[in-house]
């Protein structure tokens, strides 16, 4: 006979699973530099490139980022590389105030990363198993387990989503849109501006989430042929509670 | 009948989890897409849920990449062979 336990919120979603695998936070990400937007539009590739910081963890598999969402601020994670065995190093967007080009000026955020246990850490509390394989589904003697207390999707809702009011509300998802424009300059010929934008988030208020674009790299091309490309996909993001983490 | 609640507490009795305050989103792991596609499917998970999927390397899934459907009666998530090395977190609710 195999038993399963799953539980539902009183909307009736899905919280909790023994068939599933549940993340815990493994650590605070340590912050490695911050950069600032450099380099000129007017100049061929890269041309003016946005800034971004980074920071790095340690985990022995791969991690889900889990950033900070300042209000007021468009935050966001770039990318994730393991840069060396059980060596993460995410880097990140948090920007306000855009130049007179369009890159805004860079900040430090909290970023933490969430994994998974290959083994339980307490002795006494509750752990679920894989009815089938045994490997450790949810591990609740970890300190912080993936506890979303909100979600929205930017591909479905563009205008953006509520949050619920948290102490101090962190992110865990990833940009959904990113396009590249290529404009030929009026009367110039074969001349063109080539941009490049990602798609971040924005907690506009207390309670409220939405998405926003950022200039990530702009310069000049010499084209007959401007072109654009892009992609669009779903842009869930949760949104966790991160007043408990380190 | 009252609804099953789950509330985890840590040692110092503050809350770790609480089910009626989750929003719906179990993770069911970290997958890499093969080269060519993958289809991952979770048959002990029964009908009913919507799927969400994660690209861990920064950028979003494109949506003409992946499918999520329940045809078979479980959560099933297509990788099509654009998606090809990426590391997916995959959830469902």
């Amino acid at each position: 006979m195999t038993v399963r336990l799953r539980v539902k919120n009183g909307a009736q979603e899905l919280v909790v699973s023994s068939e599933g695998r549940l993340p815990y936070c493994v650590g605070k990400a340590t912050f490695q530099a911050l950069v600032q937007p450099a380099g000129s539009v007017g100049a061929e590739a890269p041309g003016r490139v946005a800034g971004y910081s980074t920071y790095q963890v340690a985990h022995a598999g791969p991690v889900i980022p889990v950033f900070d969402m300042p209000i007021g601020f468009n935050v966001g994670v770039i990318s994730v590389t393991e840069i060396s065995a059980g060596l993460h190093e995410i880097k990140m967007y948090c920007g306000m105030s855009p130049d007179t080009d369009g890159f805004e000026t860079q900040y430090v955020v909290d970023v933490w990363a969430y994994g998974f246990a290959a083994a339980r850490a307490g002795a006494f509390g509750l752990v679920l198993r894989d009815a089938d394989s045994g490997v450790i589904a949810a591990d609740f003697t970890r300190d912080a387990p993936l506890f979303p207390r909100g979600s929205g999707d930017i591909y479905a809702t563009p205008t953006g989503f509520s949050a619920p009011s948290l102490t101090r509300a962190v992110g865990l998802g990833m940009p959904a849109y990113w396009a590249v424009q290529e404009t030929a300059r009026p009367g110039s010929g074969s001349v063109a501006d080539h941009y490049e934008y990602q798609m971040f988030w924005r907690r506009a208020s207390i309670t409220s989430i939405v998405g926003i674009t950022a200039l990530m790299k702009q310069y000049r091309l010499n084209t007959e042929t401007p072109t654009n490309d892009g992609d669009d996909g779903p842009g869930v993001l949760f949104v966790l509670e991160g007043a408990p983490l380190p | 009948m009252v609804d099953q609640v789950l509330i985890i507490r840590s040692d110092t009795g503050s809350v770790k989890f609480d089910s009626r305050l989750a929003v719906g989103g179990v993770c069911l792991g970290l997958y890499t897409v093969a080269s060519g596609g993958s289809v991952f499917a979770f048959n002990g998970m029964g009908p009913g849920l919507q799927g969400v999927a994660l690209n861990l390397a920064g950028k979003g899934v494109p949506a003409a990449a992946y499918t999520y459907d329940n045809s078979l009666g479980h959560p099933r998530f297509t990788f099509a062979g654009g998606a090809s090395g990426m590391t997916v977190a995959l959830f469902v609710k």
